[in-house]
């Protein structure tokens, strides 16, 4: 009896043990650095920005964070991988449009969920499409280029950096709109869109301000309208759509931070609390300025439902860009 | 006068002791990195990205410049020495390098590059300094009718590179472009001959393609072949060039460096092409064209010169427009965003120092290169003495570990191994993979710029023929195709009299 | 041993002929054709892959006419494993880590050269600590050396 009861006594200890290791690990985390996956190649948009908080939520978690650029499949590729690691924290994505608004349904096959396969952890913030011309062309106003898109025969031409993009459906949606005649000329990215642009090729550009904006300030380029609910600090002369009576026009390009899915709640919770506080700091919220990004914090819950309602609306949309056959 | 003082300014500023230092372990750093093969500049950058952003932003860009043209330099080191390119760039270095160092003379073609690339660096540091603003006007004035145009008139010039049958070599250009072809259409993201494998849909990395069907596919050849290539020619004559040596780099140099500064500018792949361009052009003007491939010197200057030039150059819109023309500078681009200086015009008037002293550097790093590379020519060459059954491992790991950190991704090591064994195949059948690889860059290029410029005049074919610039270089080509049919036809009848002389 | 002739030509004609056609095929049938003033993401690829086939057909009339070559002596087991060796390293470096990767791959390599096994052993060791110092610790890459 003395040793069935020690037994069990032991076994008791044992299993609370194991159950306090396992509590004890969700409690100490971060107790090692952490994995950002970023979806596209370093050096672009995506990376700067994932960077940049990178920077500021580890000191906020009190662990370094440890970028890994996993590029391809437009955005697809790192997300894939991501959705496949532990669930414990310690590999996080930076998600965006491209891979859970477009991707999924482009690619069928991309063997992950934009919403099932994925805890949300936080909005980090967001920017948004700005319509440029080149600043030699005659349209001052988005009205100008609506009339002119509407009247002439052949309608108006405008550069896009990518064929599938969060900048395609917004330049579908402005067709639409608009009712006006608008074709896209498509570019391998967003360079030799802009440089096409500032040489004179194309007129009008849908981009973003993070890629235009050397060339705004140099005169090269100027800015038209921006789909921004209300103006932005960097740009404060440049209307938004809305303002322009096209409220349908209002588009937010997006990014968060997702874990796999059955990350557990506190590990969450540190981890929206971390990139609360990297979005409310100062100096980030300055350099994000000037690449025309704004932090959004937000409650994990209130993502998730963002991110819920985002994948329910925009499916359709990216539908209509699938190639066909 | 201004660029006087501007250039004293980036002479200063280059001249810092810390910069010395970062430029130092750039120039270094990249060269160590080009010898491993598969490990590019561009991966390089990438991993060094989060130290780069806590350097001060004029060191960290001084220093990741000095790994790109370091790694250019040692890229042609193991293309020279085992015929393994270490970027796609030095390729071409390798026809006539490896050939070299085949007969004995390593030592010298490793000075040739190392001083071919310092010829080439310094008068493109200047050309920068003095003509950015004029060489940015020709980048923005190419449209898609002007690339269309420039990339035909290369694909047809280039061409003829490469010896053996004119009919074979045609047919792997197209393989070469069909390759190329493999990924996501860029106007309408329909997959195209991905076979159902998603991994295809971002196409095959340029610099995965030239390792796989260069450099380990050579050494496939080495070991079905029993390593009669590989071994047996390793006696080494001199280390260094003799003064008819040369005597014989220089004006192959210049040439090099002014089509390299010229195709740098224009963004995507201009160090590669200019590399291919340069031998090309220089295999042209020479009065003993049929010597390179067997172990010319010239054959190892003029590319050397041409994609130092041109990776030089490739700065150029980075640093006037704010347009990064290639991987690397996308890299430098984010590095200076993340720092908060947002790359473009403004940097040079508001931040000078930044701006002269990263120029500046560029000589700089150049100079450096130079006395770094010159005694380590002899190491290097020591380096043959190394049994090759010896190195076969190293570099296999290092072409592995090259291609997965391309996108951290193991799909590319796949495709490594695939292109090794389609490399042996075309080998092995008598074919040559220099026109594989031209068209696999020049391929996609073409297809897109053609397609962007019937959208942009509406299904209007006169666009090439009618804008200048386009109009030049598309009559350029016909009549470069109307030169070879004659020469062809001109053989064919020489060979008819040959034969009807023998009756 | 009586040289094996073969025409060299001819099988690469015959290569091209197959390949241009499986390509077309696919492209063909998977992608828009468009027109040549509103080319759609098929016409390239379609004209280019027949173009190719076309030209192969000519290798080949022109490889049957021609006399047969002697084929150069191919020992194919030594490629094969080295290319298997750059394909275990892919199957390795993302579940096992740096240095059993790395590892596995120079050894396998190695199997592909005449070199004695404690030369084998030397050499993999010495990549192995190589890669360990330059990749993992220097330059940063991803894979943990575990």
């Amino acid at each position: 009896m003395g040793f069935l009861k020690a037994l069990a006594v032991a076994g008791f200890i044992g299993l609370s043990a194991a159950a306090t290791t396992s509590a004890m690990a969700q409690e100490n985390y971060p107790s090692q650095p952490v994995t950002l996956i970023i979806t596209f190649a370093p050096g672009g948009g995506n990376d700067v920005v994932g960077r940049m908080f990178a920077d500021k939520i580890g000191p906020a978690l009190g662990q370094p964070i440890v970028v890994e650029n996993r590029a391809g499949g437009g955005g697809t590729t790192g997300a894939a991988h991501a959705a496949k690691q532990k669930p414990d924290g310690y590999t996080i994505l930076m998600a965006n449009g491209a891979s859970h608004l477009i991707g999924p349904v482009l690619f069928p096959d991309v063997g992950y969920d934009p919403v099932k396969s994925f805890d949300h952890a936080g909005l980090l913030g967001e920017q948004y499409v700005l319509l440029v011309v080149n600043a030699k062309s005659k349209y001052q106003s988005f009205k100008d280029l609506v009339d002119e898109a509407r009247t002439s025969e052949r309608g108006i031409k405008y550069g896009l950096a990518s064929a599938a993009s969060i900048n395609t459906v917004f330049a579908n949606r402005m067709t639409k709109t608009t009712g006006a005649r608008f074709a896209p000329v498509i570019y391998n990215g967003g360079a030799p869109a802009l440089t096409a642009l500032a040489g004179g090729e194309i007129e009008v550009m849908i981009s973003a301000y993070s890629e235009a904006a050397p060339h705004i300030q140099s005169g090269a380029v100027r800015p038209i309208a921006i789909s921004s609910t209300k103006r932005i600090g960097a740009l404060p002369d440049v209307p938004t759509f809305a303002e322009l009576g096209y409220e349908a026009l209002n588009m937010r390009n997006w990014y968060g931070i997702e874990t796999p899915a059955g990350t557990p709640k506190e590990v969450i919770g540190k981890l929206n609390e971390a990139i609360r506080k990297a979005g409310s700091d100062p100096e980030l919220i300055q350099k994000l300025n000037q690449i025309g990004f704004v932090p959004t914090p937000t409650t994990p819950e209130d993502y998730a439902s963002f991110l819920a309602e985002q994948v329910a609306t925009w499916r359709t949309e990216v539908e209509a860009i699938k190639p066909g056959k | 006068m201004e660029t006087l003082q501007n250039l004293e300014l980036g002479l200063l500023t280059a001249l810092q002791w810390h910069n010395l230092v970062a430029c130092f372990t750039g120039a270094l750093l990249g060269t160590i990195i080009g010898i491993l093969p598969g490990v590019g500049a561009a991966a390089t950058i990438a991993l060094l990205m989060p130290t780069a952003v806590v350097l001060p932003a004029d060191t960290a860009l001084i220093m990741m410049a000095g790994i790109f043209y370091g790694a250019q330099y040692g890229g042609s080191i193991t293309a020279i020495l085992v015929n393994v390119p270490g970027e796609g760039s030095s390729a071409i270095t390798a026809l006539d390098g490896y050939n070299m160092a085949k007969q004995g003379r390593a030592g010298p073609a490793l000075a040739a590059a190392a001083i071919s690339s310092f010829i080439a660096g310094t008068l493109t540091a200047l050309i920068i300094a003095l003509f950015a603003a004029p060489l940015t006007r020709v980048a923005l004035s190419f449209g898609a009718p002007e690339y269309f145009a420039t990339m035909l008139l290369g694909l047809i010039f280039c061409a003829s590179i490469s010896g053996g049958s004119m009919l074979n070599a045609l047919a792997m250009v197209l393989f070469g472009i069909m390759l190329g072809l493999i990924g996501t259409d860029v106007f309408t993201v329909a997959s195209r001959f991905t076979f159902g494998i998603p991994a295809l849909r971002d196409g095959i990395d340029i610099v995965t393609f030239a390792i796989a069907l260069f450099g380990i596919s050579d050494i496939l050849i080495n070991l079905a072949t029993g390593l009669q290539g590989a071994a047996g020619s390793r006696a080494i004559d001199r280390v260094f060039p003799s003064r008819a040596d040369l005597g014989r780099i220089i004006m192959p140099s210049l040439r090099g460096t002014g089509i390299g500064a010229l195709m740098g500018v224009l963004p995507g792949g201009g160090a590669t092409l200019s590399s291919f361009a340069a031998y090309a052009i220089e295999k042209r003007v020479s009065r003993t064209p049929e010597k390179f491939g067997t172990g010319h010197i010239e054959g190892v200057a003029a590319p050397e010169a041409a994609n130092n030039a041109g990776a030089q150059t490739s700065f150029i819109p980075l640093l006037t427009l704010g347009i990064p023309g290639n991987a690397v500078t996308a890299l430098m681009a984010g590095a200076l965003m993340i720092q908060g200086i947002v790359p473009g015009p403004q940097v040079a008037i508001n931040q000078p120092q930044l701006f002269w002293g990263f120029i500046a550097s560029m000589w700089v790093g150049n100079v450096i290169l130079l006395v770094l590379n010159l005694p380590l020519v002899r190491i290097w060459v020591a380096l043959l003495r190394i049994p090759y059954a010896t190195l076969v491992p190293w570099i296999i790991v290092f072409a592995c570990v090259g291609a997965y950190s391309v996108n951290n991704n193991t799909a590319d090591v796949y495709m490594m191994a695939a292109i090794s064994v389609i490399g042996l195949l075309v080998v092995r059948f008598g074919c040559q993979p220099v026109p594989i690889l031209l068209g696999f860059i020049l391929g996609p290029l073409i297809e897109e710029n053609l397609r962007r410029s019937l959208v942009l005049s509406d299904g209007d074919f006169s666009v090439l023929f009618t804008r200048p610039i386009s109009g030049t270089l598309m009559a350029a080509s016909i009549l470069l195709l109307l030169l070879m049919a004659y020469l062809t036809r001109r053989k064919m009848v020489g060979f008819r009299k040959l034969v009807e002389d023998d009756v | 041993m009586t040289p094996h002739l073969y025409r060299q030509n001819l099988w690469v004609g015959l290569g091209c002929l197959t390949i241009g056609v499986v390509f077309a095929a696919n492209a063909w049938s998977s992608l828009e054709m468009g027109s040549p003033e509103n080319m759609g993401p098929g016409f390239l690829p379609v004209a280019v892959s027949l173009l190719f086939a076309f030209l192969g057909m000519i290798i080949a009339i022109k490889g049957y006419r021609e006399p047969p070559v002697e084929a150069p002596p191919m020992a194919l087991w030594r490629p094969a494993v080295a290319a298997a060796a750059i394909i275990l390293f892919g199957l390795m470096a993302e579940r096992f880590g740096l240095v059993p990767t790395v590892a596995a791959t120079a050894l396998v390599a190695s199997l592909a050269l005449p070199r004695k096994p404690y030369q084998i052993v030397l050499n993999v060791a010495a990549v192995v600590a190589f890669c360990a110092i330059v990749f993992n610790r220097i330059l940063g890459l991803s894979l943990p050396l575990f």
